[in-house]
């Protein structure tokens, strides 16, 4: 009985560090350092908590963007989102890849749900944007 | 502030410079109009300076709420308070004037109709006679302000039933305050909270509120064994943390009052019947709300996400009812959320543990009216499955009434409950099926139908019903 428990959380613990498969990528020639690089200036404007670039894994911290939900009956502009940034570099080659995954939470001060922030799904949108603009500004270098 | 000073120091030398000047000959005065001229031109420009400088400085730190409330507050103008019999000083209370506080509710309304001559469903409040009945269940306003950054006050007052001005013993209506918390924000992974506090114990009791359910009636489990809504008054800590990128746990750790497991006449409230309801603090008739005795309870829940989705929580309730505090009472409960696409399956099942409430005070055999010793263990489970959908012609048909935000949901639930584990005439079951229209998230039509099955396995008796409801966030 205790095995199938553990083994079921080994299970729930290695789906949250699945890979980011399926996730907007921007593939490039150009070398680690300089996709590394290009990665933390593309997420300019939003604070990074973590930088490890032996593991390649940038995080930004959390950004309060405008909420694509109304509250209520009356569709009042009080909800809250707001949004985290997750950069995997990977070397691929003699290239590199970024890969850019968004963590989004929605707030509302309607009843119980005042109480906490709550995972929502990131917007697919503004991760193949980041993508996008990463891929720019490696190709305004050259490579 | 510098640039009040500037300006005031300008206007100084303005006023001071044309009193000098009054009997100066025309010359003099087309270059003192000049210099006024100039100098106004000055102030333009200074405030002009200070207004892009104010921008710029917001752009910069990404501020974008904080720059949106000083440039409101700037372009607002002052209450005019000079009239207070004008009504006009309700204006100035903090609620209504400030931008940070939020007043909302939610409201429902049921049409239960059940094929028992009397009684209109398992766990509602009898009506008498009768097995059908319109009722206003619910009426909650909701108050949230957010005094700053760091400091937040959330709170939410019930009235059930509020039609009633008398409740059928005469004694007034219930009204309470469901949770009202003081928030102090420290950092993600810890934050303290106090007040009235929404118990951790499983799921539901977290998200109640009628227009977050499918189903009209909530679970057996959440209403017989933790009774919902669940709270105490109390003090403690919550928080968040991220131990991979997709992962997250979320966690509450609170000490609250308890709950009064007797009356003023030592008369036991914990029964087959009520299960917990009758303990809680808010229906308590006991010391006024206040502790019947010294010992405190404890109180949390861990709730594991790996990924979006998916989350299995944990929780568990420690503490005393009795005036002694020599009787321990404990609740363990579990909690799962499945979501992928349009389905979800969601469940949760709890664990109650009440030593020696089947013995009075005094040390005898607590015996209910059928003879039976009161309950020290009761369980129960619930476990839903939701699949929600928009068929397109609905959308082709009449796109303002079915949007992009409006959604179908076909809802099936299996409900047990036993309030008094050690017999199984205690037990009661319920299948529920569901059909719902949400024109928008907050607001819902539900049309619920309840096979129930009461009396234990032995011997059931169906009292089935059907429900209809709407209940929507304002």
């Amino acid at each position: 009985m205790i095995w199938k428990q553990v083994s079921l959380l080994t299970v729930l613990l290695q789906a949250g560090c699945a890979a980011l498969e399926g996730k907007p990528t921007a593939t490039s020639p150009c070398a680690f350092d300089q996709v590394w690089d290009t990665s933390i200036v593309a997420l300019a404007g939003a604070r990074l908590q973590k930088t490890d670039k032996a593991a390649g894994v940038l995080e930004t911290n959390w950004v309060e963007v405008e909420s694509a939900t109304q509250a209520g009956i009356m569709q009042r502009n009080v909800n809250k989102e707001r949004v985290r940034y997750i950069v995997e570099v990977k070397r691929e080659g003699t290239g590199a890849a970024a890969t850019v995954l968004q963590l989004r939470e929605a707030w509302s001060p309607m009843g119980v749900m005042m109480n906490r922030w709550r995972a929502v799904p990131g917007n697919p949108n503004e991760e193949a944007a980041v993508a996008a603009e990463i891929t720019r500004r490696l190709k305004e270098k050259g490579c | 502030m510098r640039r009040l000073a500037i300006i005031g120091a300008l206007s100084a030398c303005l006023l001071g410079g044309a009193s000098v000047e009054v009997m100066a000959d025309e010359q003099t005065e087309k270059a003192l109009e000049e210099r006024v001229k100039r100098l106004e031109k000055l102030v333009e420009e200074l405030t002009k300076h200070g207004v892009k400088e104010a921008t710029e400085e917001c752009k910069e730190k990404n501020e974008k709420g904080e720059c949106k409330e000083k440039q409101e507050k700037t372009a607002a103008k002052p209450l005019d308070l000079s009239s207070p019999g004008g009504g006009k000083l309700i204006y100035a209370k903090p609620f209504v004037s400030s931008p940070k506080a939020t007043v909302g509710g939610y409201m429902d309304l049921q049409y239960r109709l059940f094929n028992s001559s009397n009684s209109t469903g398992v766990g509602q409040s009898g009506n008498g006679q009768g097995s059908s009945t319109f009722d206003q269940q619910r009426f909650v306003p909701f108050f949230y302000s957010d005094i700053t950054d760091r400091i937040k006050v959330a709170s939410e007052v019930e009235i059930e039933h509020g039609i009633r001005s008398k409740s059928n013993d005469g004694s007034s209506i219930e009204v309470s305050v469901e949770f009202a918390t003081i928030d102090y924000l420290i950092t993600e992974p810890i934050n303290l909270r106090a007040g009235i506090i929404l118990l951790p114990v499983g799921k539901f009791n977290l998200l109640h509120d009628s227009p977050l359910n499918e189903l009209a009636d909530r679970p057996l489990v959440a209403t017989a064994v933790i009774p919902s809504t669940l709270s105490e008054t109390g003090a403690g800590f919550y928080g968040t943390v991220y131990p991979s990128r997709l992962s997250k746990v979320d966690y509450e750790l609170y000490v609250t009052q308890g709950f009064n497991g007797y009356r003023k006449d030592r008369s036991p409230v914990i029964t087959a019947d009520a299960g917990l309801r009758d303990a809680r603090q808010r229906v308590s008739t006991v010391d006024d709300g206040l502790d019947n005795n010294d010992g405190k309870a404890v109180v949390g829940r861990v709730a594991f996400s790996p990924i979006l989705g998916v989350e299995v929580g944990g929780s568990g309730y420690f503490g005393s009812y009795d005036p002694a505090s020599k009787r321990p009472l404990s609740i363990w409960a579990a909690d799962w959320t499945f979501q992928r696409g349009p389905f979800r399956l969601i469940g949760e099942a709890a664990w109650v543990y009440a030593r020696d409430n089947n013995r009075t005070l005094d040390g005898g055999f607590a015996l209910d009216a059928n003879g039976r010793p009161l309950p020290r263990r009761m369980d129960g489970f619930y476990i839903e499955g939701d699949y929600h959908f928009m068929p397109d012609t609905l959308r082709r048909w009449a796109p303002s009434h079915f949007t992009e935000a409006s959604t179908f949901t076909a809802v099936v639930r299996w409900d047990e409950a036993n309030t008094n584990s050690e017999f199984a005439d205690t037990a009661r079951q319920r299948l529920t099926l569901g059909l719902n229209f949400r024109p928008i998230s907050d607001t819902v039509f539900r049309a619920d139908y309840q096979f129930n099955f009461e009396d234990g396995k032995n011997n059931r008796i169906r009292n089935d019903g059907l429900v209809l409801s709407v209940a929507t966030y304002f």
